[in-house]
């Protein structure tokens, strides 16, 4: 797939900044994620071959967090990157300025779902699981630390959401929008 | 239907129209027929969210996103392509079944249609068009084509389906889809054909044995690949994720160490880019997960299986009409919530009708592959007439025939369930 890498973080240094932080974490998190499963399975082998004195038993727990880690945070920065998919076809029929005003309404909805599900409804989870004192089976890490990454990332998806309503309230309304998708 | 079903399509439909990504429209629409029916809507769509990431199993989706970019940035395209032209490109309209045997190859190697539609049609699209062949006829090839690799495993869809139906086996779905993918790419190439011999399409000399076998050399260590996956998976090594981490492992060495067509310092973008697709992929699984509880919780499976089966007591009439819903699902909705969200509706009622789980698999991802090449969302579609430089009405006449082509694969994949029940019956003895 495909993306076009137009940021809306041009000329903030601080939006750039978390971008950037966001894509490190991504990497490393993406590498480790690799590594993790591959030990997996080769400290298995290693195991039958007598190198090892068993198969290592946190590699799949550990697997599992990641995932979590790099769907959600990976997400704020798809948002930010506009490669999560929608339907454009409808939006580019309209003009410039009722588009506008429905590319406003359709951010607005993105920063509802952030504000309400993510970080007020991951915040939830996170104190609540803290609460319940649920700690993980092998790396015994509380459960609630793992969840931490939907807040997290609402938190980011918030202010990248913001900044690209900025952006549309800037754009000059009298060119046509361009319909993406039909060159 | 109950009123909180209707709030839930509406609303979605709605979000959907004013171009809201899916996935956020998936998610607030569930939010808010939680919140309408006075449950806790913040934490239940935040909890959904969370579990509905946490498997190993969907593990498997990451690594090979990440071993399809590291093959799909090397000259993987290419070689497949000379293969493919070795083998079938001395018929008439010689490269429209090059096109279509290449998509086969490319998508099981990499399980995505979009790459297969961006690296293959990139190369074989121009091709075309320089030798002579009608341009929108070869978008209309390549986006059609470019979905067979979703049936054809290793794919990830598959991995999506086993998860929503629950106790269904990876390695018995991907056996499931091997005949299917490749029922579907003959129907395509049936097209081209009929296209062929009306047109008069040129013929090229034919191959010696020795270009034929050093281009299959070339291509063997891609296509050893999809070797590695399933023989690994068949044979009990490894489970499908850590089938799918060697899967890595292999392309990484086949990429960066063997062909150096990709450099050490292209890792992280690899990475990113990778990352980035998977969270996309996420994002539409943990909000589809909840909305898929949600209709669990209106009992929508048990009313939509009563409402079906009052419908007619034929099997062949019930599975058409399920054929005609998903096909209808996937014109404005993406693959992976569509298997989500419509698996635990539909499969206990084909079930009830005796069909097996994995057959129902491969006719729903079928059904899903064909809205891929249909507006408003055909990621595929755009996707093609983006590289191909045309338009979507453009295209559309020469769709059609690929369209029927699809369906007549379709109804043969449904109705002929040893397409899809006999290679995994294999395993099983």
């Amino acid at each position: 797939m495909d993306h076009s890498i137009r940021s809306s973080a041009r000329g903030h240094p601080v939006l750039a900044f978390m971008v950037r932080l966001l894509e490190v974490i991504l990497i490393v998190a993406m590498a480790t994620l690799v590594l993790d499963v591959l030990w997996g399975v080769f400290s298995r082998v290693f195991a039958k071959w007598g190198w090892l004195d068993s198969q290592s038993s946190w590699t799949e727990e550990l697997a599992r967090y990641l995932m979590i880690w790099v769907g959600l945070l990976g997400a704020c920065l798809a948002f930010e990157k506009r490669a999560h998919l929608g339907v454009d076809y409808f939006v580019g029929k309209f003009d410039s300025v009722a588009g506008k005003l429905l590319k406003l309404v359709a951010l607005g909805m993105v920063l509802l779902f952030a504000v309400l599900a993510l970080i007020i409804g991951g915040w939830q989870l996170v104190s609540r699981t803290l609460e319940l004192g649920q700690m993980t089976p092998t790396l015994g890490i509380p459960k609630g630390w793992v969840y931490l990454a939907v807040p997290l990332s609402g938190v980011f998806t918030a202010v990248f959401t913001i900044a690209q309503m900025f952006d549309v309230l800037h754009e000059p309304t009298d060119t046509p929008v361009a319909k993406e998708g039909e060159p | 239907m109950n009123e909180i079903v209707w709030l839930l399509v509406i609303s979605f439909g709605l979000l959907l129209f004013i171009n809201v990504p899916i996935a956020v429209a998936i998610a607030a629409s569930t939010f808010l027929c939680v919140f309408a029916t006075g449950g806790d809507a913040t934490y239940t769509v935040a909890l959904k969210m969370a579990n509905g990431i946490d498997s190993f199993t969907l593990l498997a989706i990451p690594f090979f996103i990440l071993s399809g970019l590291l093959m799909g940035q090397g000259g993987i395209a290419r070689r497949l392509i000379d293969f493919a032209a070795a083998c079938v490109g001395r018929f008439p309209g010689g490269l429209t079944y090059v096109n279509t045997l290449t998509c086969m190859l490319f998508g099981s190697i990499s399980g995505s249609a979009a790459a297969a539609v961006s690296s293959v049609g990139g190369f074989m699209i121009p091709e075309m068009n320089r030798k002579g062949y009608p341009r929108d006829f070869n978008v209309a090839l390549t986006v059609t084509s470019a979905t067979t690799g979703l049936i054809i495993p290793p794919s990830n869809i598959m991995i999506v389906y086993a998860v929503a139906a629950g106790s269904v086996s990876i390695i018995g779905l991907f056996l499931a889809g091997i005949l299917p993918g490749i029922l579907m790419g003959l129907c395509l190439m049936a097209v081209c054909f009929f296209r062929a011999r009306k047109d008069g399409w040129e013929k090229s000399a034919p191959v010696s044995w020795a270009e034929l076998s050093s281009s299959c050399v070339r291509a063997l260590p891609s296509l050893f690949l999809v070797i590695i996956v399933i023989g690994g998976i068949l044979g009990g090594i490894f489970t499908a994720t850590e089938a799918a981490a060697i899967a890595v492992l292999y392309s990484f060495i086949l990429a960066v160490v063997v062909y150096r067509e990709v450099k050490w310092a292209d890792l992280p973008d690899i990475l990113l880019k990778g990352g980035i697709t998977t969270s996309v992929v996420m994002l539409l699984i943990g909000a589809s997960s909840g909305m898929s509880w949600l209709l669990t919780t209106e009992n929508v499976p048990q009313q939509v299986s009563a409402a079906l089966l009052a419908l007619s007591e034929n099997p062949i009439l019930i599975l058409l009409a399920i054929n005609l819903l998903l096909l209808a699902v996937g014109t404005f909705m993406d693959m992976t919530p569509a298997v989500l969200i419509f698996t635990p509706i539909f499969l206990p009622v084909v079930t009830a009708l005796g069909m097996s789980e994995l057959q129902f698999g491969i006719v729903m991802i079928t059904n899903l592959c064909i809205g891929l090449c249909t507006p408003p969302v055909g990621t595929c579609l755009f996707l093609g007439c983006g590289v191909g430089r045309t338009t979507i009405a453009k295209v559309t006449p020469p769709l059609l025939p690929f369209f029927f082509a699809m369906l007549v694969a379709l109804l043969g994949i449904t109705y002929i369930p040893a397409l899809s029940t006999w290679l995994p019956s294999l395993l099983s003895r």
